[in-house]
């Protein structure tokens, strides 16, 4: 680059020395000559004047004229330009002096003649001297002038040019400081190759010529051992399979970007290739495994379920639209089967969150043993799968047969924690285009199909019906019911009275609800808890539960009535919400009820699920002074070890031991057991659905003190509980 | 413009030399050659009048005036035999044998044209007139200055008359347009003719040639031979005879005696020349 400025800046100080120099002299020199021009051309005129003048003269007087001094000198004197200096002398043709106008005329002196003539003969000459000295002084000044305006011209036109030349090249220079810092900063890897052609005019390899920091570090290689190596050797030769690409490039001069993976190295790279120069091309390459394994993983994320590994909705929805586009292309069908687990939420409350994840994934494994490449099973969420089947021509009995064989492999027990765990599941079936056009219909229409299969009893499937629809409408309708009566209190209590048989009075009873709406029908809790535990207005009917018989309490005790325990049933899902506690101590406070007085009834699978945060949640209920019953006491799963931590106050024995209690012996034993185990933990039993007297006398021997059933009472409407225990 | 001066000044000179060749003898002797300062001219004029009348046989020939250096330069040439002068001799002219004798003198009048009601003028005045100042007579008509050249005794005896006259003077010569007669005869045809024209001539000339012009008195006196001899006119032009008298022809001697004759004296005071020369006539 110095070498070249060095060289323009001599070529331009030439040019410029030369045009400076040129108008330096010329200037001047054309002033000079002009000038001098003039004045000859000047004196020629002066002359000739003078001369035509004394002709005159002579012609008048030709024998004296040349005494005639005066006439003569006048005319010599008489000028135009008084402030030029300069001599005119007239001679005659003998050398005489006729009459002269003498000035001083300095050096230098340019002289003219000019002759006079009388009829035609010469007879005088008249002779101008004048001083070229102004001009020579002109000139001088000129000269100075152009010397100084070529010094000028020399320094713009040799500093201007060179200075923008200088800033280009410092420009430049900077420039190309930035690039080779970006060069070397940049993350990814640039390498300069030259082509190694073949005889044939092909690329057959091509040889590094550079490389940034960034490619040694992809390349793993030093920089001394990049250059001059062949492509070949880099990458494992990935890059040799664009040679025909790149012969292409370098005569269109395009670009070419790709992705390319070395699978020997597990690697893979964003590639682009251009052309910087008509000999080499360039190798932009970036390192994007950690970025592939990314978008893999978000894909994964996206489109897959963590828990089972299982394509979820999205990929679902995405792929049965692609089976209804091909399917309605070729006149075939799709079917869609619609999975959920019959008992799940049973291993879930009684084995916890861990185990019934872990079910889900044996669940995943199995349904996806001998699947069909084309086929696709999807977990939804929760415990619903779906099995998208793509059936060609096949049958609604290929389909049955499919549904049953899935449903024989959830039939078979599943290792959950060293326990021998039995799920099955509930399948429905909705197939293009019998049962819908699209995904979300489909989807739907199995659902429904699904709890039909649920409702006809557990490890069914079930084709859809359009029939089915309407019994969706009708659970539709009833959330819709239960939230009118939860705003327009159709809801009320009814209340079970507990019975000490000991003193044959009643010592408490369980609060139930019942519901009357606004027709004064009575709609029973077995046809709208499952719709409410569907929808979630479980929660909400809780909650009126607890309130009512907070209310009814104080208002019992504001009244006068003899004191009398109630208890209500919390659900797991109730109890599970991390407000419980909060939600049951604002009630209790807000209404200010005797806590004496309130029992909360709760599920052994409540108890069970975080059993050692369920410890510290009763300690604190029964710190209030509210009593813990546990509800349907045997039919679950209760740690023997946690029951004798829990601060409980009551056992209730469910009615399904008491059933045949005087004439099964299991269960019997199971009853003597209850009783045993309370006595030695200090808990008091109740036993509920006692009906007989058998079943009574059974039970008394046993130490059985609070029974509850038809026997004594069905559950009574408040007023009739009130008038009971008034009666006590 | 001095072309038709001359002419009409050479014409009468010529129809003289004419008159007086036609009485001359068939032996007629070379004719006596005159020239000089043109006032001398025009004394010289009644002078050979006079003389021919005596001497029908005398030839003179007398072209338009040379000036008084160009006469002298003549004579020291051989091409004149007498030469009327307003200067002295220079040395060499001295020594080239030329001797010069005291004649006479003629005052150097201020006139005007005719048209010029204007009779008398002042020093103060003459400055105006000549420095530009003032450029019109009193009754309105513009000045138009008759000059002669720079050189000329006539212009050198005006700068003379005052340092202020002597700028004005200067100034009249640079200024642009300015009508210059050359000789004597010139500046009064000049003036003569040139509405509101002011000049200066001998006052020889202007009683000779009787042309129509006004003469100026100066500061209230009269340019006459007499005010001139008294010495209370500034401006006098000499009237001198120079001659070679080792070539002198006898017909010039005698006429040369003629002029300082008494009578030859008579003449010329007539014409406005105050004589200057002594008593005895050198010839």
């Amino acid at each position: 680059m110095k070498t070249q400025f060095a060289k323009i800046s001599r070529v331009t100080s030439l040019i410029a020395g030369v045009i400076a120099l040129s108008i330096s002299v010329l200037v001047p020199t054309g002033y000079f000559y002009v000038s001098r021009y003039y004045i000859l051309g000047n004196m020629d005129a002066e002359n000739e004047l003078v001369a035509s003048s004394i002709s005159g003269i002579v012609a008048t007087n030709p024998k004296t004229w040349n005494f005639e001094e005066i006439r003569v000198s006048e005319i010599l004197h008489r000028r135009d330009q008084p402030d030029v200096d300069e001599t005119r002398r007239v001679t005659d043709n003998k050398g005489g002096l006729v009459a002269e106008a003498v000035e001083e005329v300095p050096w230098p002196v340019v002289t003219k003649t000019h002759k006079i003539y009388d009829a035609g003969s010469v007879v005088a000459s008249v002779q101008l001297d004048r001083s070229l000295r102004k001009v020579v002084q002109r000139t001088i000044i000129v000269a100075f002038l152009s010397s100084i305006l070529g010094g000028m011209i020399f320094v713009v036109l040799r500093l201007i040019p060179l200075r923008a030349v200088r800033n280009a090249y410092g420009a430049l220079s900077q420039s190309e400081i930035r690039y080779r810092s970006l060069y070397a900063s940049m993350r990814e890897g640039l390498a300069l190759f030259e082509p190694v052609y073949d005889a044939g005019g092909g690329i057959e390899d091509f040889l590094l010529l550079d490389a940034n920091p960034a490619f040694e570090l992809i390349i793993e290689k030093s920089l001394d051992e990049l250059i001059g190596s062949k492509g070949s050797s880099l990458l494992n030769g990935i890059l040799l399979d664009y040679r025909a690409d790149i012969l292409s490039l370098m005569s269109t001069n395009a670009t070419l970007n790709f992705e390319q993976e070395d699978k020997a190295a597990d690697r893979h790279f964003a590639v682009n290739l251009f052309v910087p120069s008509p000999s080499t091309f360039a190798v932009l390459i970036e390192d994007i495994t950690e970025r592939k394994r990314t978008e893999e993983q978000i894909h994964r994320l996206a489109y897959y379920d963590h828990l089972t590994e299982l394509p979820n909705r999205f990929l679902l929805l995405e792929r049965l639209a692609q089976h209804l586009a091909r399917a309605s292309r070729e006149g075939t069908s799709v079917a869609l089967l619609f999975l959920d687990l019959d008992r799940f939420k049973h291993v879930n409350d009684t084995l916890g969150h861990a185990h019934g994840d872990q079910l889900l994934i044996e669940v995943g494994k199995r349904l996806s043993q001998d699947r069909r490449k084309c086929d696709t099973i999807a977990r939804l969420g929760g415990d619903e799968f779906v099995f998208l089947v793509f059936c060609g021509k096949e049958s609604e009995v290929g389909i049955s047969q499919l549904a049953e064989k899935l449903l024989k492999k959830l039939s078979l027990p599943f290792t959950l924690a060293d326990r021998q765990v039995f799920s099955g599941g509930s399948i429905g079936i909705a197939s293009f285009p019998s049962d819908g056009n699209d995904c979300e219909t489909l989807l739907k229409n199995a659902d429904l199909a699904m709890y039909a299969a649920k409702e006809s009893g557990r490890n069914k499937y079930c084709f859809y019906t359009p029939e089915m629809n309407s019994r969706a409408y009708a659970r539709m309708e009833m959330d819709a019911k239960i939230r009118y009566a939860l705003d327009h209190d159709e809801f009320f209590l009814v209340f079970q009275p507990v019975m000490d048989i000991i003193s044959n009075q009643v010592s408490g009873a369980e609060c139930l609800i019942r519901w009357r709406d606004s027709s004064g029908k009575m709609i029973m809790p077995s046809e709208f808890i499952p719709v409410a535990e569907e929808s979630g207005l479980i929660l909400a009917i809780g909650d009126w539960v607890v309130k009512e018989a907070c209310r009814k309490l104080k208002f019992w005790a504001d009244s006068g009535l003899p004191p009398v325990k109630i208890s209500v049933n919390v659900s797991a899902r109730q109890f599970g919400q991390h407000t419980f506690l909060d939600f049951l101590f604002s009630v209790v406070d807000l209404v200010g009820v005797d806590t004496r007085y309130l029992e909360v009834e709760l599920t052994e699978s409540s108890l069970m699920e975080d059993p050692e945060q369920v410890v510290n949640v009763l300690a604190k209920i029964r710190q209030r002074g509210i009593s813990i019953a546990i509800d349907d006491f045997g039919t679950g799963y209760s740690s023997l070890s946690y029951l004798s931590r829990f601060p409980l106050n009551r056992l209730k024995v469910d009615r399904s031991f008491v059933n045949d209690v005087t004439t099964s012996s299991s269960d019997r034993a199971i009853v003597e057991a209850i009783f045993a185990l309370s006595e030695k933990l200090g808990l008091k039993v109740v036993v509920e659905g006692v009906e007989t007297a058998e079943q009574v006398a059974f039970l008394a021997p046993l130490g059985c003190q609070f029974i509850q059933g038809y026997y004594y009472h069905r559950p009574l409407e408040e007023a009739s509980f009130l008038k009971l225990i008034s009666a006590c | 413009m001095s072309h038709p001066i001359k002419k009409q000044f050479f014409r009468g000179l010529t129809m003289i030399a004419a008159g007086l060749m036609l009485v001359a003898p068939a032996h007629a002797a070379d004719p006596v050659r005159i020239n000089g300062s043109g006032s001398g001219l025009h004394m010289m004029k009644p002078l050979i009048e006079a003389y021919s009348k005596a001497h029908p046989e005398a030839q003179f020939e007398m072209e338009k005036p040379l000036g008084s250096s160009g006469s002298i330069k003549a004579l020291k040439a051989g091409v004149i035999d007498i030469a009327v002068s307003s200067r002295a001799l220079k040395e060499d002219e001295v020594k080239a044998g030329l001797t010069m004798e005291k004649y006479g003198q003629t005052p150097l009048a201020l006139v005007c044209n005719q048209s010029v009601s204007k009779k008398a003028v002042t020093t103060q005045e003459l400055v105006d007139i000549f420095s530009g100042k003032t450029t019109n007579w009193p009754d309105g008509k513009l000045i138009r200055l008759i000059l002669r050249p720079v050189e000329d005794a006539d212009t050198k005896l005006l700068r003379h008359l005052s340092p202020e006259m002597d700028s004005a003077m200067t100034s009249a010569q640079a200024r642009p347009g300015m009508i210059v007669a050359v000789t004597d005869p010139e500046a009064i045809d000049a003036i003569a003719k040139t509405p509101g024209a002011l000049g200066a001539s001998g006052l020889t000339g202007v009683i000779v040639e009787h042309l129509p012009l006004n003469v100026l008195s100066l500061n209230g006196v009269e340019p006459t031979p007499e005010t001139l001899a008294k010495g209370s006119f500034p401006f006098a032009k000499a009237l001198d005879i120079v001659t070679n008298k080792t070539t002198l022809s006898d017909d010039a001697k005698k006429f040369l005696a003629f002029i300082y004759s008494l009578e030859g004296r008579k003449v010329s005071a007539a014409v406005g020349v105050a004589i200057t020369a002594g008593e005895k006539s050198p010839w």
